[in-house]
């Protein structure tokens, strides 16, 4: 989830049709540039180099988060596209043990597509598995010299980490393999 | 996060790569790999439609939904709406957002 307002714009996405390390890259349609959504910025293009700004969200359960938001809206299917959304294409995908991509693969004890919370901060990448975060509650952590708090809400599985100052820490929340893939040097929480 | 798998697996060339201009990538190219539908074949969506919680009868409580609390406005995308279009063009009262998948 990112700001589409870049600099004093606003622009609108779309997807591109190509990957970089199975990733998608999506492109604006104000000047074709091709962004990477994981290193965070336009790779091609007459933007290159411009940043997206992360903003917060959570991947959880409906009831959960209806429980969390009453007043929530919810996306629905009347989208003006003709697909069967009663099932997820990637399902299988999902249920798969391991990525297709060779390059991808875990190291041994670690599983492909366990989910990590991703964290980078002046040049150190640390990779927190959400089974972790989630069991702790709260976690203090120090990322490239600075002070992290995690904070973990059971009750609408989310999930805040703020700095010394209180300021919100963006991070990602993705599989392993795929933080791993554009962070080698990546270290690991246990 | 969206990891294209499925269209990876029907990897067919194809003038995907006519489309973009490469050349001063700050990437390695040699590593970009076309996902198989070419631009805009999976659309991204532009004007999307809400339902109220209470109205939304189609949501298996068990779900997978992206959650998204901003600016007091709470919204939350099934993930399987969301596999079928990667990208939605959204905002959160004066703030335009992507959401991506």
């Amino acid at each position: 989830m990112y700001s589409r307002r870049i600099g004093d714009e606003e622009l609108t996405f779309g997807v591109s049709g190509l990957l970089y390390r199975s990733n998608v890259l999506m492109y604006d349609h104000q000047s074709e540039s091709l962004w990477s959504q994981i290193l965070r910025h336009a790779v091609t293009g007459p933007r290159r180099g411009a940043k997206l700004d992360v903003l917060p969200s959570t991947l959880t359960r409906w009831d959960k988060w209806r429980a969390g938001h009453p007043r929530t809206l919810v996306l629905t299917t009347a989208t003006g596209y003709d697909r069967d959304y009663s099932r997820d294409p990637y399902e299988d995908y999902y249920r798969r043990r391991s990525g297709l991509f060779g390059f991808l693969r875990a190291g041994p004890g670690e599983e492909d597509k366990e989910l990590v919370v991703g964290i980078e901060k002046k040049g150190v990448s640390r990779a927190y598995p959400l089974s972790v975060v989630r069991q702790r509650g709260q976690l203090e952590d120090s990322v490239g010299g600075e002070k992290l708090s995690f904070r973990y809400d059971k009750s609408d599985d989310r999930l805040r980490i703020t700095d010394s100052e209180g300021r919100t820490v963006p991070h990602v929340t993705t599989y392993w393999f795929v933080w791993k893939a554009f962070h080698p040097q990546t270290e690991r929480f246990e | 996060m969206r990891l294209l798998l499925l269209l990876a697996l029907s990897l067919w060339p194809g003038p995907v790569f006519a489309a973009w201009d490469l050349s001063r990538a700050d990437i390695d190219t040699g590593e970009i790999l076309s996902g198989g539908p070419p631009k805009d074949g999976i659309p991204a969506l532009f004007e999307p439609r809400f339902a109220a919680a209470g109205k939304a009868a189609f949501m298996r409580s068990d779900e997978l939904v992206l959650g998204v609390d901003i600016n007091g406005i709470a919204k939350a995308y099934p993930t399987r709406i969301l596999s079928w279009h990667e990208l939605v063009n959204d905002r959160f009262g004066g703030l335009p957002v992507l959401v991506s998948w």
